[in-house]
C-alpha cells in the first residue's frame, strides 16, 4: 500500500477509532480507577489500593464458579438444541414453518418478560409446571423450583428457552449453505446418516458453531434480567452470578468501588474465556 | 416612510420588553413548587388532585406540580435525581432514609415553618420511631404509620381445634396454634416472606428481635444491639417455629402470602395493613365479621411488653428557596381531611384519632392498628443513621435466609449477623 493511501485510511478511519476508544475506553478507564478508590466513609475520593477487593475477596470464588456453570450450563445445552432443532427443520415437512416461527418467538420476548414467564412457571402454589406434576400424579408436594439448591437449575433452564433459538437462526441458515451433492456423495459411498453427520454437516458447520459459541458466551456471562427477576440473586447467593453482585454493590450496599472491583472481575474472566476459545479456533484451523 | 417604520419597531419592541419585564416580575411572586408521592398514579390523583386544587386556590401565590412515579421507579433513579439537583420539592420519603448520602445534604429543616399544633398531633412514639438524634430540626414529617399485627384465618383455627375468638397473644401461644395448623389439618402454621431484596425478612426476624430485646436493631452509631442474651432468645424462638413455615419461604414475599391466608392455605400471617385491601376484596369492608380472616394485636414476647415492626412515610422538603411554600404544603397534607384522603387511597391505618370518626375508619381492625401506633413501643426500619440504609437489609437478609432455611442455627445466626451488620458500618467508617 503506498504511504499516501495508508495515509488516507487511517485519517478516514479516525472518527471511528476516536468514537470507540470514547465509548469503551473512557468506560473501561473509569472502571479501571473507580475499583481501586473510595466511596464511602472517610476514604471517599480516596486512592484506596486492593481495599475494595479485600471486602469482596470471600465471596469471589463461589460467584465465578456461579457464573461459569450458568454460562456454560446455559449455552452448551441451547446450542446442542438449537443444533438439533435445526436439523429437524432443515427436512421437509408439513407445518414447517410454523414450527420454525415457534422455534424464534423466546427469542422476541425481553428478558424480563421471560423472568416473570418462568416465575410464574415455577411458582409452588399455581405454577404451570407444578399443577402439571401434581395433577397427573408426577409428585405428591409441589416441588419449590426456585428453592435454594434448585434455582440455579431453574434459571439454567429458562436462559436456555431464551438462548436456544439464536443458535437454531444460525445453524439453521448455515444447513442451508452445505452443498447436497456433498450428502449425495456419501450416500452413494454407502455412508450412514450419523457419519454424514459427524463427516459432512458438523465439519460444514464449525465456523457457525464458534461465531456462535463465542456471542452466546458473552451474552449469558453478562445476562442479569432473568436472574434478577426470578430469585434476585438469591436465595443466599444460589444465583449471585457477577452481574448480580455488581447490582448488590452498586445498589444495594452504594458502593461504586466494589461495584467495579466486580466489573474488572468479570472483564477478566470473560477476558480468560475469550482467550481460551481463539486459541482453540486457532488450534483447528492449524 | 423609514422613519415612521423604525419608530413603530421601536415602540413594538419597548413594548414587548417592558411585557416581559412585567411577566417576570409577575412569575417572580409567584413560587412554583413538585409533589411526588411515589405509587400507583391512580391512588395517588385521587387524593392529591383535589388536595392541590383546594391549597392552591386558598394559596394563590404557590403553585404545585404533581410528579408521578412508581415507587419501583423511584427507588431505582432518586440517587440520580438528587445527584443532578432535579428532584422534587416535597417528596413522601423513608424514615430511614434521612441519612441516605443522595438526599441528606438536600433535606430542609422545617422547624421554622410548621404549625407546633401540627406537630404535637403526631403521637409521640412515631416521633421516638424517626429520631435520628444527631439532626438538629425537623427534617421529616411521619404521615403513614404502619404497623405490624397478626392476620389469622379462622376458619383454620376451626379446622385445627383452635378457637378463632382467641387468637395468640403470646409467642407460646403463637407456637402452639401454628403447631396445631401444621399437624392437625396440613397446612402452614404461619407465612413467613423470606423473598430476596424485598427487606421483607430483616423486618420479620427484626420484629421478634426488638420484641425481646426492646431495643431498635442497630444503636446510634449503627452497631448491632441484638447479640445479647434476648437476641439469642428471639432467634431460638423463631427456630422453633420454623417447621411450621410454608415450605420454601424464600420464593414468597408478603403479596404472594396474602391469598394463601385469604385462602385458608396459610394458619397465620404477620403484616402491616397493606394486605386489608386483598381481603377486603374478598368479604368486604367488614371482613373481619363476614369473612375468615380476623386481625389482632402482635403476640407478645416473654417480657410481656408491647412492642411492634413500625415502618413510617413522610413528608421531606428538598430545597431551601421553596421551603417556606414546601412547609405551607406539607402542613397541608397533614390537614386531618388530606390525611383521611390519602390514608383511605392506600389502605393506610390512621394516624390522627380524629380519622377513626370517617365511615371507612369504622371497622374494629382500624382500631387495632390504631392502639398499636399510641400503646406499643415502635421499632421499624434500620440503618436510619447511616448513609447506606439499604446495605443493612442487603447483608442482613443472607444470614436471615440461611436461618430460615436451616443452614445454620440460631447462634451462628445471631454472630453472622452481627458480623454482617458491622461490616456494613465499618464500610462507611
Amino acid at each position: 500500500m503506498k504511504k499516501l493511501q495508508r495515509r488516507r485510511l487511517i485519517i478516514s478511519l479516525l472518527p471511528m477509532a476516536l468514537l470507540l476508544l470514547f465509548v469503551y475506553g473512557y468506560s473501561l478507564v473509569n472502571v479501571g480507577t473507580s475499583a481501586f478508590m473510595g466511596f464511602t466513609g472517610s476514604s471517599a475520593g480516596q486512592f484506596v489500593g486492593l481495599k475494595n477487593f479485600e471486602l469482596i475477596k470471600k465471596d469471589i470464588p463461589d460467584t465465578v464458579w456461579i457464573t461459569i456453570v450458568w454460562t456454560f450450563g446455559s449455552v452448551i445445552p441451547a446450542m446442542i438444541m438449537g443444533l438439533a432443532l435445526a436439523i429437524i427443520c432443515h427436512r421437509n415437512f408439513y407445518g414447517k414453518k410454523a414450527v420454525v416461527s415457534m422455534n424464534l418467538i423466546p427469542y422476541a420476548i425481553p428478558l424480563i418478560i421471560v423472568a416473570s414467564c418462568w416465575r410464574f412457571v415455577y411458582n409452588p402454589d399455581f405454577g404451570v409446571l407444578n399443577v402439571f406434576l401434581k395433577e397427573t400424579g408426577l409428585v405428591e408436594k409441589s416441588i419449590t423450583f426456585l428453592g435454594f439448591d434448585k434455582a440455579l437449575g431453574s434459571v439454567i433452564v429458562a436462559r436456555i428457552w431464551r438462548a436456544m433459538p439464536f443458535a437454531f437462526m444460525n445453524y439453521y441458515s448455515a444447513l442451508t449453505t452445505i452443498p447436497s451433492e456433498l450428502y449425495e456423495a456419501a450416500a452413494i459411498d454407502g455412508a450412514s446418516s450419523s457419519q454424514s453427520f459427524f463427516h459432512i454437516t458438523l465439519p460444514n458447520l464449525r465456523s457457525v458453531t464458534t461465531s456462535t459459541l463465542l456471542v452466546l458466551t458473552v451474552w449469558t456471562f453478562m445476562v442479569f434480567d432473568i436472574i434478577f427477576g426470578m430469585t434476585g440473586g438469591g436465595p443466599i447467593n444460589a444465583t449471585r452470578t457477577l452481574p448480580m453482585r455488581i447490582y448488590q454493590e452498586m445498589f444495594g450496599m452504594k458502593n461504586l468501588g466494589t461495584a467495579s472491583a466486580w466489573s474488572l472481575i468479570a472483564i477478566v474472566v470473560l477476558v480468560v474465556i475469550t482467550i481460551i476459545y481463539w486459541n482453540l479456533i486457532d488450534k483447528e484451523e492449524a | 416612510m423609514k422613519k415612521t417604520l423604525s419608530l413603530a419597531l421601536a415602540m413594538i419592541l419597548a413594548f414587548g420588553m417592558l411585557l416581559g419585564c412585567t411577566g417576570s416580575a409577575f412569575a417572580a411572586e409567584q413560587t412554583t413548587i413538585s409533589v411526588l408521592r411515589p405509587g400507583d398514579q391512580d391512588k395517588v390523583a385521587s387524593f392529591m388532585e383535589p388536595a392541590v386544587e383546594a391549597f392552591e386556590a386558598a394559596n394563590p401565590d404557590i403553585n404545585v406540580e404533581i410528579v408521578y412515579d412508581s415507587w419501583a421507579g423511584w427507588i431505582q433513579t432518586y440517587p440520580t435525581k438528587f445527584e443532578a439537583d432535579t428532584q422534587p420539592d416535597v417528596i413522601f420519603w423513608w424514615d430511614n432514609k434521612l441519612h441516605d448520602s443522595s438526599a441528606h445534604d438536600k433535606l430542609v429543616n422545617l422547624e421554622p415553618y410548621l404549625s407546633e399544633e401540627m406537630v404535637a398531633k403526631i403521637p409521640q412514639g412515631v416521633w421516638d420511631l424517626v429520631d435520628t438524634g444527631d439532626m438538629d430540626g425537623l427534617y421529616y414529617v411521619p404521615s403513614s404509620v404502619d404497623t405490624f399485627v397478626l392476620y389469622y384465618n379462622k376458619a383454620l383455627f376451626e379446622q385445627a381445634g383452635l378457637d378463632p375468638n382467641a387468637p395468640p397473644t403470646t409467642w407460646d401461644e403463637l407456637l402452639a396454634a401454628a403447631k396445631a395448623i401444621k399437624e392437625n389439618t396440613g397446612k402452614t402454621g404461619v407465612g413467613v416472606p423470606a423473598i430476596n431484596g424485598a427487606e421483607v425478612l430483616q423486618e420479620f426476624v427484626g420484629c421478634f428481635i426488638n420484641q425481646a430485646t426492646d431495643a431498635p436493631i442497630l444503636d446510634a452509631d449503627s452497631m448491632p444491639l441484638f447479640e445479647t442474651e434476648q437476641g439469642l432468645e428471639a432467634l431460638k424462638f423463631l427456630e422453633q417455629l420454623w417447621p411450621y413455615v410454608q415450605e420454601s419461604p424464600t420464593e414468597y414475599g408478603r403479596g404472594e402470602l396474602r391469598p394463601l391466608i385469604r385462602d385458608g392455605e396459610v394458619g397465620m400471617l404477620i403484616e402491616g395493613p397493606w394486605a386489608i385491601s386483598t381481603m377486603i376484596g374478598a368479604w368486604g369492608a367488614d371482613f373481619t365479621n363476614d369473612g375468615d380472616v380476623g386481625i389482632a394485636e402482635l403476640p407478645v414476647g416473654p417480657n410481656g411488653k408491647k412492642i411492634t415492626w413500625a415502618g413510617t412515610n413522610g413528608w421531606i422538603a428538598t430545597r431551601e428557596e421553596t421551603a417556606e411554600a414546601s412547609a405551607k404544603f406539607i402542613e397541608f397534607l397533614m390537614s386531618e381531611e388530606v390525611l383521611k384522603a390519602h390514608h383511605i387511597a392506600y389502605g393506610s391505618g390512621p394516624l390522627y384519632a380524629a380519622e377513626l370518626e370517617d365511615p371507612a375508619f369504622q371497622y374494629d381492625y382500624w382500631k387495632t392498628f390504631y392502639n398499636e401506633t399510641q400503646e406499643y413501643a415502635l421499632y421499624g426500619m434500620i440503618g436510619k443513621n447511616s448513609a447506606t440504609p439499604a446495605a443493612y437489609y442487603t447483608a442482613l437478609e443472607e444470614v436471615w435466609q440461611a436461618f430460615v432455611l436451616g443452614q445454620i442455627g440460631a447462634e451462628d445466626a445471631l454472630a453472622m449477623a452481627a458480623d454482617a451488620a458491622e461490616a456494613v458500618t465499618a464500610r462507611n467508617a
